[in-house]
């Protein structure tokens, strides 16, 4: 008997089961868990989602300030490129499992050429006409590689916040 | 203590370009607007 079926004290009723967990026994495996109730998950992301209702796009991480942030032709700070409009309000699905997605559809018409693409996106109170508040972010995917002036970057039913351990 | 989560995002998103209506240089080979030429509308090469 190895040291992982030593281990292995339990006696499973299913036998499959128990060669599962004496696979996971070599691997020293151990399960994930948070310890958080699903009522306190879904509190995290709805601080997001609830209060987070305008999507902003970023030429590099907003990291935890909304940094990077490819400025909009109506918003607060602009001088030049960008995008037409402010920052686009976003609404969400009911939270299911451990995310929840968004369910509408921005549209940011380009004024500038990206040329490094649009790597990540930002989460704020408000659409930057006047301020707003920067409350997350994340990167994106379909966006690398230069996006030429004019283009239309669109995100349908695009953004998703995961719960991760 | 053993209470760890992270909120953790991602955005899905594509590009597209408008039609565009051209608008042909004086020698009518180029469009001012988007570059192509009417060689490369003939030909399909864009």
């Amino acid at each position: 008997m190895s040291p992982a079926e030593r281990r292995l004290i339990h006696i499973f009723r299913d036998p499959e089961i128990g060669e599962m967990a004496k696979v996971a026994a070599y691997l020293d495996a151990v399960m994930a868990n948070t310890y958080l109730s699903t009522a306190v998950i879904t509190a995290m992301i709805a601080c997001l989602t609830t209060t987070g209702a305008f999507l902003s796009i970023h030429s590099g991480s907003p990291s935890t300030t909304g940094a990077n942030e490819i400025i909009g032709s109506t918003m607060s700070g602009y001088s030049s490129g960008g995008f037409t409009g402010a920052r686009k309000a976003i609404t969400w699905a009911a939270f299911s499992g451990t995310s929840q997605v968004s369910n509408d559809t921005q549209t940011f018409a380009l004024l500038a050429t990206q040329a490094s693409g649009i790597p990540n996106f930002g989460l704020w109170t408000a659409d930057g006409t006047s301020g707003g508040t920067y409350l997350g972010g994340g990167t994106t995917s379909g966006l690398s590689g230069s996006i030429p002036n004019g283009a239309n970057v669109i995100f349908t039913n695009g953004v998703t916040l995961s719960v991760a351990d | 203590m053993g209470l760890q989560a992270s909120v953790v995002g991602v955005a899905v998103g594509t590009w597209v370009l408008p039609e565009c209506e051209h608008v042909w240089s004086e020698t009518a080979e180029v469009c001012e607007k988007c570059g192509v030429t009417r060689l490369e509308l003939v030909t399909g090469d864009v």
